[in-house]
């Protein structure tokens, strides 16, 4: 009997085709930047060897995700279920941490990590007043975590006298 | 009085068996915060140690580490954020366990196999520490290339459910692994100017965004395919559900404990190395291979069996050579020097009470584990009862502050959102993420392996199967990477016959 395969495509899916190709363009562009890098090593064992090595491993990987995208059209019927994706709760997610990369050597620790949890969880659906109180909390809790127990030093605020 | 007496006396005083048990809480404390290694822990007492004895300071050293192998476990099963590098190779396993409601068994099953493989390798420490290490000093550049090809061919092709996109997902690690100035010549490569790449890729802030802000990303975009918080059920009496693992999966407890040892006695490989084999190896082998990477807990057993196995056997070079056989060692060995205890053949000679008790401190951590384990578990597990809504926003502070605590600057939670991104990207379209890790942490080994190998022996590939246990992992790899090209031959040519 032959067997039923079904293929769930969820939004962000793309073909191994498309797949395949990516990794060629990009096997190609790390192998191009490869044969610019200075040799000057014993034996023209210099830093391009590996990269390039590792560029025609991808071609290949690449052009087998092609061939196994061809070879399968026609006897593999994918059943597509698109999935309706929350691009404002992505994009708190990616903003955050890029917050955290602009502010904290100017904010310090306390001012960035509290605005972020405050964000996150008012983009996620919490209730207000739940919110201010565990941000607050969590943020103390890590911090002296951090810099008490680990004895790692987080940034302070530059505009603040302690 | 025997040495052994000696050597019991030396661990059997109160500031001894207290040192141990604060720096085990200490190592659990640590190992399961998302980007603190368990070399951080042991790094982090070293200024501690230069106030005791040496026993109490190698003591703590000690159950830190074991304790903080574990506890990596523990948010890698319940958050699917590793606690450690080691862990990473089954995280996913423990988690698809947790989102089943089984979290306390697959965190039940990773502390008693992590005791009982910690047990099995102070056993091998104590009976074979002298012949080991000097088979594992004879391993030159040759076995090391063919060692690290070995451990990155398993997780591409054996632990990934598609070997092609388990490969793709390898050859990323690597080529991030080529960033930075680790290459012959040390000359800065594809860091596009930046000299905070110049170090190469944080390796923890890519761990923490692989795993941990993928999932937070996946949490965030998709609302409809998560739960509001995760229901656990309850699995009795642990030590009645431990004696049936035991029955069940005794085969992956041995073998998992022999491959900890052997390669965690290899200076350089370590813990982490022997957990992504064991695991590759535990699916090549299993009855049940199409349950492993759906939350089987079989995976989980033999690689946390080898995981802490290693972390006994890689005292051996350094307590028989002081040749460190990881991170954690290393630093042993210097606090060793700092309390006169210099390791080397003279260890065993001169005054051998000490190395015994260095034995003996071992199986009192590994015992120490189960109890403090369990207590960590229980209290952990309530992280579950959390609405996720509210744990995830928490759980990326963490991972900021991780990524930020490595090196001190914001310039590694940016390689840790990059990593989060792609990681998203990678598991949306089927591409695991396990082997990219892997080949991101073995890739500058791989590489100058590789280079050395080839100066020795003058572009001469034939030599890379000249030694003897150098031909036999060379001829093991070989399979390995052929086995698929040939099923995905046969499969096409079937599959042709029958459309015809």
């Amino acid at each position: 009997m032959r067997a039923i395969k079904i293929f769930w495509e969820e939004a962000m899916r793309v073909t191994d085709r498309t797949l395949g190709l990516v990794f060629v363009i990009a096997a190609l562009i790390m192998g191009f930047m490869a044969t610019r890098l200075p040799g000057g090593a014993p034996g023209n064992y210099g830093p391009d060897v590996f990269p390039i090595l590792l560029s025609i491993f991808a071609i290949l990987t690449g052009i087998g995700l092609i061939v196994r995208n061809s070879a399968n059209q026609g006897t593999l019927k994918p059943l597509v279920r698109r999935v309706r994706l929350d691009w404002v709760r992505g994009a708190a997610v990616i903003a955050s941490p890029i917050y955290a990369i602009v502010a904290m050597p100017t904010f310090g620790y306390s001012l960035t990590i509290f605005p972020v949890l405050v964000l996150l969880m008012a983009v996620f659906r919490c209730r207000l007043i739940i919110i201010l109180p565990v941000a607050a909390l969590c943020t103390i809790a890590i911090k002296y975590a951090f810099i008490n127990v680990l004895s790692v030093p987080l940034p302070t605020a530059t505009f603040l006298p302690f | 009085m025997s040495t052994l007496a000696l050597a019991f006396d030396l661990v059997a005083r109160w500031e001894v068996l207290l040192a141990i048990t604060l720096a085990a809480v200490f190592g659990l404390f640590v190992g399961a915060i998302p980007g603190l290694t368990a070399t951080l822990a042991v790094a982090v007492l070293v200024p501690i140690t230069f106030h005791l004895d040496p026993i109490a300071a190698v003591g703590a050293m000690v159950s830190c580490s074991a304790m903080a192998i574990f506890a990596g476990d523990i948010p890698a099963f319940l958050l699917r954020i590793p606690g450690t590098p080691a862990s990473a190779a089954y995280a996913d396993e423990g988690y698809k366990m947790t989102l089943r409601g089984e979290a306390e068994k697959a965190l039940g099953a990773s502390l008693l196999f992590s005791a009982v493989g910690g047990l099995f390798g102070t056993a091998v420490l104590m009976l074979a520490a002298p012949s080991l290490a000097e088979v594992a000093l004879k391993f030159s550049s040759f076995e090391y290339f063919w060692l690290a090809l070995l451990g990155l061919t398993s997780a591409a092709f054996v632990s990934a459910g598609d070997p092609l996109k388990g490969l793709a997902s390898l050859l990323i690690g690597l080529s991030a692994s080529t960033i930075g100035m680790e290459n012959p010549i040390g000359t800065p490569r594809f860091n596009f100017g930046s000299i905070e790449l110049l170090g190469g890729v944080n390796f923890i802030a890519a761990l923490i965004g692989l795993f941990a802000v993928a999932e937070i990303l996946r949490y965030a975009l998709k609302p409809s395919n998560n739960p509001h918080s995760v229901p656990q059920t309850s699995v009795g009496n642990p030590f009645r559900a431990w004696g049936k693992m035991l029955k069940t999966y005794w085969r992956n407890q041995i073998r998992g404990n022999i491959l900890g040892v052997v390669v965690g006695a290899l200076p350089g490989a370590g813990a982490d190395i022997a957990a992504w084999m064991a695991y590759s190896i535990s699916r090549r082998f299993s009855k049940q291979k199409e349950k492993y990477g759906t939350g089987h807990v079989e995976g989980i057993i033999e690689s946390t069996s080898a995981n802490n196995a290693a972390l006994g056997s890689a005292w051996v070079p350094a307590l028989v050579f002081g040749v460190p056989g990881d991170s954690i060692t290393a630093i042993v060995i210097g606090v060793l020097f700092v309390h006169g205890m210099n390791p080397g053949p003279t260890l065993f000679l001169i005054n051998p009470e000490n190395i015994y008790a260095v034995f003996l401190i071992f199986i009192v951590a590994n015992i120490l584990l189960v109890v403090l384990g369990w207590g960590a578990i229980a209290v952990s597990k309530r992280i579950l009862i959390i609405p996720r809504r509210l744990l995830m926003p928490v759980i990326l502070a963490f991972c900021v502050t991780g990524a930020f605590a490595g090196n001190n600057n914001t310039f590694d939670i940016g390689v840790m959102l990059c990593f989060g991104i792609l990681g998203f990207l990678m598991e949306e379209n089927g591409i695991p993420v396990a082997p990219c890790i892997l080949g991101l942490l073995l890739g500058e080994v791989l590489e100058s392996n590789f280079i050395t190998s080839m100066l020795k022996a003058d572009g001469d590939l034939f030599a890379f199967f000249s030694r003897p246990i150098s031909a036999g992992l060379g001829i093991l790899t070989l399979i390995i990477w052929l086995f698929p090209l040939i099923r995905t031959v046969q499969a096409l040519r079937v599959r042709r016959q029958k459309t015809a």
